[in-house]
């Protein structure tokens, strides 16, 4: 037998993890889950085509058929936009 | 089209009817497998980043997103867990490449000391110590003895996860250990 299989069977474990990362996950995943279905309903989007504080960041994902981008990565720090359902959905 | 797993055999009679809520975009199923699944697949990530939580915490939070993101292109799954894993793996693969990419630039301004292995192995009497020298490998040694000693996978299917052959990965292996052996022996 492999002498690190013994090591190796101690790293799993379940861990709860940091209150304000799972936090910020489940309400990202609810914004998103919501985003896609059934029909965006994007106030922010409403008198203009973009949103240029998130437009130009790194690693962001389309909503669905929404244009907004949702910064995926960092998605719990991601700013609140006024009107923006999304986001006021991770900072209420 | 989406693509089609094999139903749910785990037993869990909601696991299913969860699964088409999300397709359905129902917002509590989301929060449901979020709560579900958080610890577990915490853990899961944590053990595979070598303890770092940083990096634990983007995966979680990007596996997470990306399978309510994703859920309308899956038909079925076998079990919401193999699923979450299934995503969880995609993540921590793209992690790895990325790490490999930064290491060979970090080599490309380095010389490094290769330390001499031990020729005994050292018992380790704590998961923070493995971690640790897990820690102190290089991003491809880390990925390919959790690949083997985490996932339990074959030599074969390491080979197509890293795209090399499987002579190249028994090899890689090798180097792996000696290099996790050499870093236990410093934290001696």
């Amino acid at each position: 037998m492999d002498d690190l299989e013994e090591l190796f069977a101690n790293l799993s474990w379940d861990e709860v993890p940091p209150a304000d990362l799972a936090r910020g996950t489940r309400n990202a995943m609810k914004a998103v889950a919501r985003s896609h279905h059934p029909e965006p309903d994007c106030r922010a989007q409403r008198g203009r085509r973009a949103i240029p504080p998130l437009a130009i960041l790194p690693d962001m994902i389309l909503c669905g058929p929404c244009p907004i981008r949702l910064l995926v990565l960092s998605v719990s720090r991601a700013p609140a936009i006024a009107g923006c359902p999304y986001t006021e959905a991770i900072h209420p | 089209m989406g693509r089609t797993a094999q139903p749910e055999p785990d037993g869990d009679p909601d696991a299913q009817a969860l699964f088409q809520r999300l397709r359905q975009g129902d917002r509590a199923a989301a929060a449901e497998l979020h709560d579900r699944y958080a610890a577990r697949l915490y853990g899961f990530i944590r053990a595979r980043v070598a303890g770092d939580r940083e990096a634990a915490a983007d995966i979680y939070q990007e596996t997470f997103v990306s399978v309510v993101k994703d859920v309308h292109r899956v038909e079925r799954v076998e079990t919401l867990w193999s699923w979450l894993l299934g995503v969880a793996r995609h993540k921590l693969a793209d992690f790895y490449r990325r790490q490999v990419r930064e290491e060979a630039a970090r080599h490309a301004l380095t010389v490094l000391e290769t330390p001499e292995p031990p020729q005994d192995f050292r018992r380790v009497e704590s998961r923070e110590q493995l971690l640790a020298a897990l820690r102190k490998l290089n991003p491809t040694h880390q990925r390919v003895l959790c690949l083997k000693y985490l996932d339990g996978q074959t030599t074969d299917q390491i080979a197509l996860e890293l795209n090399r052959t499987p002579k190249a990965v028994e090899s890689l292996i090798d180097r792996a250990r000696l290099a996790l052996r050499a870093a236990l022996a410093e934290d001696a």
